[in-house]
């Protein structure tokens, strides 16, 4: 049996578990958002949007990649472009085309296939 | 002491999201329509036996609404002294199947995850694999806890160095935390992140072999392209039906298409 020892990796752990009350308490504030997360927002939801600036609020995007993620699936519904997103807030600002079939379902449809939760649907203009 | 590569083109379903390790699994999944693949070479230095093998994988990513994965990949097997007509290559095709059957997000950036996996490898037989992973995300932090296990298979071009290649049946606790070094905080302008990680695995075989090894790491991952290296090392080993690897190091690259 061989033993080596590695004290780089038990420090990095050390380190991690002393610190992470205070990272989750920073990185994740809690927004105004008066409602059980769940499974989000329905996604059958047939209801046709009307403005055309949407601010979109999720939940469980953790990285860039993440957002690239969402932005492909959003930008797939007709009409939608510009996905813009604060990470921080983990909030989604977005263009909607005068008219343009796009429905709540959709929007939460979408963000559910990128791999995440729509919780809120603010509609910034019309 | 020898030193091989073990070079590899590894297209993974499982590589979508960020707070992956390198080399353990973690419950994530690409969206439909996205196609991502991923490159891992690896440098692995041993004492015994004198040959080694270099390893490339190339899968292909199929992902489903539901949650599905499947890959494709091929290893190549090669040696890596510097006289190349010492050079052979092997194909081990694998085939594997993901199903992402859990996930709630608990906040803004906070989530779990859990997935199943499996497949066979093909060889001279088809040599089964499957595995259950958790996967946290939690602000900075990210954790992955897999467990799986894998039919043994018999290296057949030179002494075994791998787990699972002398032949018996490995079964493997692999995790790995991650750490989101910069930015502190995401802002409207984050478009990429520094990450330190540490992945640690205990794999056991029937044959008695087993080792643990913790390595080190670092992440970077940018809005399509993520570049990741780790050293490996045994922590402790009690190995005598195949090779004791010393130490491997691992760089990866992987894009979103």
């Amino acid at each position: 049996m061989k033993l080596h020892m590695l004290p780089l990796p038990c420090l990095l752990f050390a380190v991690s578990c002393s610190d992470s009350k205070q990272t989750i308490e920073t990185t994740d504030a809690p927004m105004a958002v008066d409602r059980e997360i769940g499974d989000g927002l329905a996604q059958d939801d047939p209801t046709l949007i009307k403005a055309t600036s949407l601010a979109l609020h999720i939940r469980g995007m953790s990285c860039p990649k993440c957002v690239t993620n969402a932005e492909i699936q959003l930008e797939r519904l007709p009409g939608v472009s510009g996905a813009m997103l604060d990470m921080g807030g983990g909030t989604f600002r977005i263009k909607v085309k005068p008219g343009a079939p796009v429905t709540r379902g959709n929007l939460a449809r979408a963000i559910w296939v990128a791999g995440f939760t729509l919780v809120e649907i603010e509609e910034l203009s019309s | 002491m020898k030193t091989q590569l073990l070079g590899g083109v590894l297209l993974l379903a499982t590589a979508a999201s960020a707070q992956e390790a390198i080399s353990v699994p973690a419950a994530t999944m690409p969206s439909p329509g996205v196609f991502i693949p991923r490159v891992v070479t690896q440098l692995i230095g041993y004492e015994d036996p004198t040959t080694g093998e270099t390893k490339t994988h190339g899968v292909q990513n199929v992902s489903l609404d539901a949650g599905i994965a499947a890959d494709w990949s091929v290893m190549l097997k090669f040696e890596t002294s510097l006289n190349f007509d010492d050079r052979k290559s092997q194909h081990d095709p694998h085939l594997m199947f993901k199903h992402r059957f859990y996930r709630k997000d608990l906040g803004i950036i906070s989530t779990e995850r859990m997935a199943v996996y499996g497949g066979v490898e093909f060889d001279d037989n088809l040599d089964p694999f499957l595995g259950l992973v958790y996967t946290k995300i939690d602000g900075r932090w990210g954790t992955n806890v897999g467990f799986s296990w894998e039919t043994g298979e018999v290296a057949n071009d030179g002494p075994p160095i791998l787990a699972g290649h002398a032949g018996a049946d490995l079964w493997k606790v692999q995790s790995s935390v991650l750490y989101r070094l910069f930015p502190e905080d995401y802002s409207t302008t984050s478009d990429h992140a520094w990450y330190a990680t540490v992945e640690t695995s205990l794999p056991y075989e029937e044959n008695g072999d087993w080792e643990w090894t913790l390595g080190p790491g670092v992440l970077y991952e940018g809005r399509r392209q993520a570049f990741e290296a780790n050293l490996r090392i045994p922590v402790q080993q009690d190995i005598s039906q195949r090779a004791e690897t010393e130490w491997a190091l691992a760089i990866g690259w992987r894009t979103l298409f």
